[in-house]
Formats: C-alpha cells, structure tokens, sequence
C-alpha cells in the first residue's frame, strides 16, 4: 500500500512536466536561498507561496518542501567554502568545515556535506514513511518536562565541545543563554534586561550574532594577519565537488551517519526544535560516537565534524514534517509556513490526512526523497558557481563576504541595531579566537535557551511548582540523568583531579598561544 | 623580539618584584595573553553580577497562587553559572599567573609599554584592520541618514581600497554592481526595506526604486 502510493507520487512527479518543472525550480531557489547570507529556507517559503495559489496543492506544497529540503543542505557551501553559514542550519558545519577548506580539502569537506546531507534527509523520510503515525503518538505523550529534559541534554553535550577547556565553554555556554533571555519573557511578556531601550525589546537575533561570530571575525582575523581564505594545498585541489566523499572517509563515519540521522528526525518531531537545534544535537552526539582520538580533533578541520550536523540538520527537517502532517503542529520555523500554505489551499493537517489527502502526502514524502537525491546529482554544477567566486582577488572576496554579511544581517528584522549587533560580535568573535574561548558553545545556548527557559516553567507551572516532576516523570528522568552522566563523566574521564585542571588550562593556552 | 632601549629608560621594577625588561616580556600579543585572559574573565565576572543585582528589578505578574517560578528565575541560573565559571576561569589563571609570572598584577610599565607600542609601531595589517573596523563604524553610522545606495558603493570601495586592491575602475564597478545586485534582489524582489535615507536621499532612492 504505502509502496505503491509511493511508486504513484514519483510517477506524478517525474512524468508530469509541470510537476517536474516545479520541482526543479523549487531544488535550485532552495539551493540558493541556503547557500546566500541573508536568504534562507523560511524566508524563500514566505515569498513562494503566493505563487503557489495559482497552482495545484499537491504542486505548491510539494515546492515549498522541496525548496526546505535544500536549504537545509546548502547553507553548508558558504559555511565551508567562506566561514559564512548561509543559514543557521548550518552553523555547525562551519567549525570543520572552514578549517577543512582551509587545508586544502575542500572538495572533500563538500562531497561529505553534501553526501551525508542526502544520508540523513533520506533516512528521515523513509521514518517519516514508515513511522508517522507511531511517532506522532509519541510526540504527543511528551510534555514539557521531556522538552526540557531534551533541550538539557543538548546543553550538557558542550562538555564534548569545549573538551581541553570546559570551564571556558560553560562559561560562553551560559553567555549564550543569556543572550537568549533578553527581551520580553516567554511566559509573561515581562521586559528582561531591556533597559527601556527599545530594540532589546524583541531580543538579540541569531542571525547577525553567527555572522558577526563568523564572517566577520573570519575577515577581521585575516586581515590581520594578512592570510587568505584558501588553503595552501588549493592548487592540488580544482575545487570541484563530486557526489561522494573519498572511500577513506566513508569508512570513518557510517556509524554517525546511521545514529545521527536517526536523533536527528527524533529532534525533528520536537515543536519548535527544527533543522538548527537537530545540527547542534548532531555535532555534539557525532563527537561521542566517535574514538577519542578523533573526538579531540572536532574543530580542527575532520570530515566526521562535517557529517555529524549534515546527517542530523537533513534527518531534523524531514522529522520535522512528521508533527505538521499527523498532528497539524509545526516542528520548525520553516514547516509553520508550510503549514500556513496548507490552510491557504484549505487542507487541515491532522492524524486524517494520509487518508484524506494521499495523493499529496506522499507526494511530499516522494518529493523530500528526489530532492535529497537531486542535491547529489546537482551538486557539482551547483558549488562551481560558488568556486568561482572564491578565487576572486582577496580584496574582492572579502567585500562580497562583508556586503552579504550585512545585508543578511539586516534582512532579518530590518533594524540597523542588528548591523551593530554583529559588528560586535565580529569583534567578540575575533577576541574569543585567539584567546581560546570556544564560539559554538555561545551559539548552542543562545539557540536552545529561548527552548529550555519556556517548557522549564511551564513544566513546573503544571506541576504547581514542584521541581520534582522533572525526575518523576520516565522519560524526562532517564534523559536528565543521561544529562548529568554526558556532563560530568567527560570531565572526570578527562581532567581527574581538580589539580589538574590548572595544567590542563595551562597547555591548551601554551598550544594557543603557539 | 627586539631589544629597546626605552624600556632600560622605563622600566625599574618596584623593591621586591623580579627585574624585568618590559619589552623583553611582552609576547605577540603586546600585552601577556594570560592577563588579558584573566581581564576577559573579570569583565564578564563584574557584568555578570551587575546583571544578577538588576535581576531584582524584574517584576512578575503574580496570578492567583500561580506556581510560575517568574521571568527572573530563568537568568539568575544562567547568570549564576556565568559568574561561578568567569569567577573558576579567572582563579586558574590567577594560578597560572602566579606560577609563571610570579606575580599576580602585570607590572604597570610593561602595560603602558606594551599598549604605547601597539599603537607606535603598526604593521601594515595592523593599520588595515583598525582602518576597516573605523570605516565599518562610520558606514552604519551614516547609512541611516543617507540610505544604501548612496552609502554602500563608495563603503566597499573604501573597504577594498584599504586592503590594497589597487585598480579604480574594477574596485568601483564591483562595488557598484554588488550594491545594485543585492538593492535589485532584497529591496525589489524579496521586499525587504532597505534604508532610503531622510529628505533628498529618500527621494533618489525611490527614484531608482521606480526605474526598476
């Protein structure tokens, strides 16, 4: 049944040239709008549906997750090929990605993102086929303690991030929290740290904090030190990009590409969790999939650093489709339009509509897997726009990187505050670089703190203000338990006694420093 | 590193320190990176507790016998963690500083040496990078009033200028056509309301805006 309802959608799309035309137009505007600071998936979805009135349901719809499904991927091209995450998505791909690029692998860096993109955006839609109904029985049962406790174990995974100095990556860890509470309450709409200034009212943005973090530290950075964004080993590599990794890296990381596909469709069904937070969770899970040997080297420029966000952001979006079409809940920012067309065309989500509305659900699911399929295939020619580009005179590269950094900063709130924003933390990111403070740590808690601070107090609102539910509850007390033991088992495994802590410190500065 | 001279005339140290040569220890930082570290450490140790004081200030809107833990519960955890790690980093520095140094506060000489020479003898990069961060300053400060399309091209100019691309003709049709290329696509295409600027300025920009 669900074989040949499936075999029938692929049918409808491929042999239909409307449908197979709109698909491509949706592969290429999604690949784009991933790929371009200041554009990304959410917004082209926005600007695309109009366009969808004029069109069959089945058609629009089937676009606009066509154009999510890219997104999600390319954002990873500028985050390897520039430092510039062309989506938040893919903030995390930047940390090995650039410095892979960097050392002359970028053809490598660029067929293991896109490769295990396609990986995990497959996997997650075959759950997606398979398992929807149970998994949204699932995610109905879970309450807001499970959401914390979830977003819980998200933050104690920096104790792998800023392993060799986790007293520094708590430390910009909470920072980031912080950023995430400024402005009006979640609960009460109560005015935090706004100091009566009416911009910190609508809270610090993420996306001009990750430019400012990374395009413009990266500029500052090199000009500075008078270095270039290519690696020295460029001339042995053209640039281009294949469609798989080497059979060497292959071997490396099948395991994170299994496990992190499957967290990350889990992280997608979340409400409100999406592609960002399934990234951060895939980073920082990839890191204890992995030999400790490998572990250390996360952040230097591996190809696990890469396929650990990619599988997981990919498998995220498709999970993230599993609430929007069983329950009619949004699993992300980008689906909550999505769900909007859907109103539009004047279809109601909900547990009926794989019966109701077949021939559109699995032409969706039918979709989701040709786009993961197509950002293979298109990948080559896709990333040779890019190539080009990157061996621009520095100058000229460095202008393009700043004029889209501050365009997209902009584009989001349409506030010059935001340009501010990011050229402070442009030149935060810059002073934590070269004094050996972790910036993913800052980015982790300033996407997962506005998700923790409101599922924590409305968890203990339910719960008439006993903390304890947290622990009574099943799932919640395994996952908060499995928090404190990833925290802290780490840090004992890796520091032992307190004394040697300082020597620790010690060295990872000496080797900063060096 | 290079000797000077300056720092014999300078730098006496006080009765009791060891006798250092300024210059001799500064490292490529100017200043000793384990101060600034421990300097980065006290700046977010001292906001964060000045952000925990303000936290009281914070009023919740109370419902009844609602058990909401309120909007100040969430940042004094987050801000007492901020300073329980800012205060454990800066001690472990102190620490490391003790044992290397010997001393806990830099000898003031070598800061006002270090810091006088930072801005005495700039490289070429180190010009380019403050040059950049001023020009980038004075772009947003200007691009309120006068809007993007009159604020951005001669900005990028000045940005590739100052980093040594030399050719006038290029450099200024880069960036007039990326100024235009992104106005085009953002302010045309995604709607996205660019600055236009006040008066005349408003005025040109809906101009172009009505060529397009």
């Amino acid at each position: 049944m669900v074989v040949e309802q499936l075999v029938g959608a692929f049918v409808n799309i491929l042999t239909d040239p409307l449908n197979l035309l709109v698909f491509v137009v949706g592969l290429t505007l999604g690949l784009f709008s991933g790929a371009i600071p200041g554009m990304n998936g959410t917004m082209t979805v926005v600007l695309m549906i109009p366009i969808t009135y004029s069109m069959d349901p089945v058609t629009g719809i089937m676009m606009l997750s066509v154009i999510y499904a890219a997104a999600v991927y390319a954002g990873s091209i500028s985050a390897i090929m520039f430092k510039v995450p062309g989506a938040p998505e893919a903030i995390m791909t930047t940390l090995d990605g650039y410095p892979m690029n960097q050392q002359g692998k970028l053809r490598q860096a660029i067929s293991t993102a896109v490769f295990s993109s396609a990986v995990g955006g497959i996997i997650g839609t075959i759950i997606l086929i398979l398992f929807s109904p149970v998994l949204a029985d699932f995610a109905i049962q879970l309450s807001d303690p499970e959401f914390f406790a979830v977003i819980l174990l998200g933050l104690a995974l920096i104790s792998t991030v800023g392993s060799g100095n986790v007293l520094k990556a708590t430390m910009t860890l909470s920072i980031g929290l912080f950023l995430g509470v400024i402005g009006f309450d979640p609960l009460q709409s109560i005015p935090r740290f706004t100091f009566d200034i009416n911009f910190l009212q609508s809270g610090v943005s993420l996306i001009p904090v990750i430019l400012g973090l990374f395009a413009v530290a990266e500029v500052l950075k090199q000009v500075l030190t008078g270095g270039e964004m290519i690696g020295e080993a460029e001339s042995e590599d053209s640039g281009e990009s294949s469609m798989f990794p080497p059979v060497e890296y292959l071997k490396r990381f099948p395991k994170i590409l299994g496990v992190n596909s499957v967290l990350g469709t889990l992280i997608g069904i979340l409400p409100g969790a999406g592609a960002t937070t399934g990234a951060l969770f895939g980073y920082t899970f990839g890191q204890r999939l992995v030999p400790e040997n490998i572990r250390k080297q996360f952040g230097t420029g591996i190809p696990e650093g890469i396929a650990a966000p990619e599988s997981a952001n990919n498998a995220a979006a498709s999970g993230a489709f599993v609430p929007l079409l069983t329950l009619g809940i949004p699993g992300s920012a980008t689906t909550a339009v999505i769900l909007a067309a859907f109103i539009l065309h004047g279809i109601r989500p909900g547990p009926e509509l794989i019966t109701t509305q077949g021939t559109l659900v699995y032409t969706i699911f039918a979709a989701l897997l040709m786009a993961n399929v197509g950002m293979l295939l298109s990948n080559q020619a896709f990333v040779a726009v890019f190539t080009k580009i990157r061996h621009l005179p520095r100058a000229i590269l460095f202008l393009l990187i700043i004029a889209f950094s501050f365009i997209g900063a902009y584009a989001t709130r349409n506030i010059m505050v935001d340009l501010w924003l990011m050229l402070l933390f442009g030149l935060v990111g810059y002073l934590f670089d070269r004094y050996n403070y972790s910036i993913a740590p800052l980015i982790i808690g300033l996407v997962l703190g506005p998700l923790a601070e409101p599922s924590l107090r409305r968890g203990v609102l339910k719960a008439g203000g006993d903390f304890g539910v947290f622990l009574q509850r099943p799932i919640s007390a395994v996952l908060i338990v499995a928090a404190v033991l990833v925290f802290f088992v780490p840090l004992i495994q890796d520091l032992g006694l307190i004394g040697k802590v300082v020597d620790i410190g010690a060295e990872s500065d000496v080797e900063v420093e060096k | 590193m290079s000797e000077s001279t300056e720092s014999q005339a300078t730098g006496e140290s006080s009765p009791g320190e060891p006798d250092i040569d300024p210059e001799e220890e500064l490292g490529p930082d100017e200043v000793p990176s384990n101060w600034l570290d421990a300097t980065i450490s006290a700046v977010v140790l001292f906001g964060a507790i000045g952000l925990l004081f303000h936290t009281t200030t914070i009023e919740a809107i109370t419902l009844g016998d609602s058990a909401d833990p309120g909007p100040a519960f969430w940042p004094r955890l987050v801000l007492g963690a901020i300073i329980a790690t800012a205060l454990g980093n800066l001690v472990l520095v102190l620490r490391r500083l003790k044992n290397e140094e010997g001393r806990l506060l830099p000898n003031k000489e070598i800061v006002v040496s270090g810091f006088e020479r930072r801005f005495r003898d700039l490289s070429a990069n180190e010009w380019q990078f403050y040059l950049v961060i001023g020009l980038v300053i004075v772009y947003l400060l200007v691009l309120d009033p006068i809007g993007y399309l009159i604020a951005t091209p001669p900005f990028l100019f000045a940005f590739g200028w100052i980093l040594d691309y030399r050719k006038p003709g290029k450099l200024g049709g880069t960036s007039a056509l990326v100024s235009t290329v992104i106005f085009v696509g953002f302010r045309l295409y995604m709607n996205i309301p660019l600055p236009y600027g006040t008066g005349p300025f408003r005025a040109f920009h809906l101009f172009v805006e009505s060529l397009f």
